[in-house]
């Protein structure tokens, strides 16, 4: 059964995926890839485990995806890719590293014959999943949430005090002089 | 049912398609939305290896549950480096990659 779906899903991921990187307009790109990111939900469905499709299509598709949205849309990206002297030097050094390394990684891939008897049961149920968090992985689950709480603070810290924000020079001649500068800090 | 290599072959050439966007796009969200399907690949070779038996019934393979680890991961680059974008965006006006280069030395 779920050999069926696997194939076809996998086609539409890749295809997707490539989609992502050739769509001349980011906000294109964005959309292409929360697609992509349900698509991989399906995949994990197939390989068995539901919590794991689950939390892709909550923490990708949902969360990141929206937020890249968000900026992308936020963002004036409308404007052409110039394919400036830089670009000319990194396209054939790119490709020549990315097929390096693809075909290294497809020299490992096929490396794995196929071995033992794939069954159909679910490998990483809810359950199953939410105990091995409590109790094996208890210590690395405690420690992923200061991460994100450290990132949390930090972005808050890095839009808050306008660390890159540079006043222009025709923006310091509207400023009202003695004046407070809005959007400053009270504190 | 689904043999090993196969799942594997589908997470490299997702992964190649994510470098070759960081390698070739000029635009800095877009290299992110590279970086975002590498993550992706490596996610899914994860669960592929993690099929490999024997499996004990009950017990979740490593494979499977170092997944939400890296999502979270992943979550808190995507949210740092999309304030980085935006805070050079308000600095540059720019998102292209090549007018980035202030901290050339």
């Amino acid at each position: 059964m779920s050999i069926l779906i696997f194939y076809p899903l996998a086609t539409i991921v890749i295809g997707l995926s490539a989609g992502v990187i050739l769509a001349p307009n980011p906000v294109h790109s964005a959309v292409l890839l929360v697609a992509a990111m349900l698509g991989v939900a399906g995949l994990f469905l197939c390989l068995g485990s539901e919590m794991l499709a689950i939390l892709q299509v909550l923490i990708y598709a949902g969360a990141i995806m929206v937020l890249f949205l968000f900026i992308v849309m936020t963002v004036d990206t409308r404007r052409e890719e110039v394919q400036g002297r830089l670009a000319q030097i990194a396209r054939p050094i790119g490709l020549l590293l990315s097929g390096c390394l693809g075909a290294l990684l497809l020299m490992v891939a096929v490396s794995f014959s196929e071995r033992g008897n794939d069954t159909d049961e679910w490998y990483a149920s809810a359950a199953s999943l939410g105990k091995t968090f409590l109790n094996e992985y208890a210590l690395p689950f405690e420690i992923i949430t200061l991460v994100l709480i450290a990132a949390m603070v930090g972005i808050a810290i890095m839009s808050r005090e306008r660390l890159f924000d540079r006043p222009r020079a025709n923006q310091i001649k509207e400023l009202p002089t003695g004046g407070k500068a809005s959007g400053g800090i009270t504190s | 049912m689904i043999p090993i290599p196969h799942v594997l072959f589908v997470s490299v050439l997702v992964f190649i398609i994510g470098m070759l966007g960081v390698f070739l796009r000029r635009n800095i969200l877009v290299v992110f939305m590279g970086i975002e399907l590498m993550f992706n690949a490596a996610n899914l070779a994860f669960v592929g290896l993690g099929r490999i038996p024997p499996v004990e019934a009950g017990i979740v393979p490593d494979g499977f549950s170092i997944v939400p680890f890296v999502m979270a991961v992943a979550a808190a680059e995507a949210a740092v480096g999309l304030a980085l974008v935006v805070a050079l965006y308000r600095a540059s006006g720019s998102v292209d990659i090549d007018v980035l280069r202030s901290m050339k030395g």
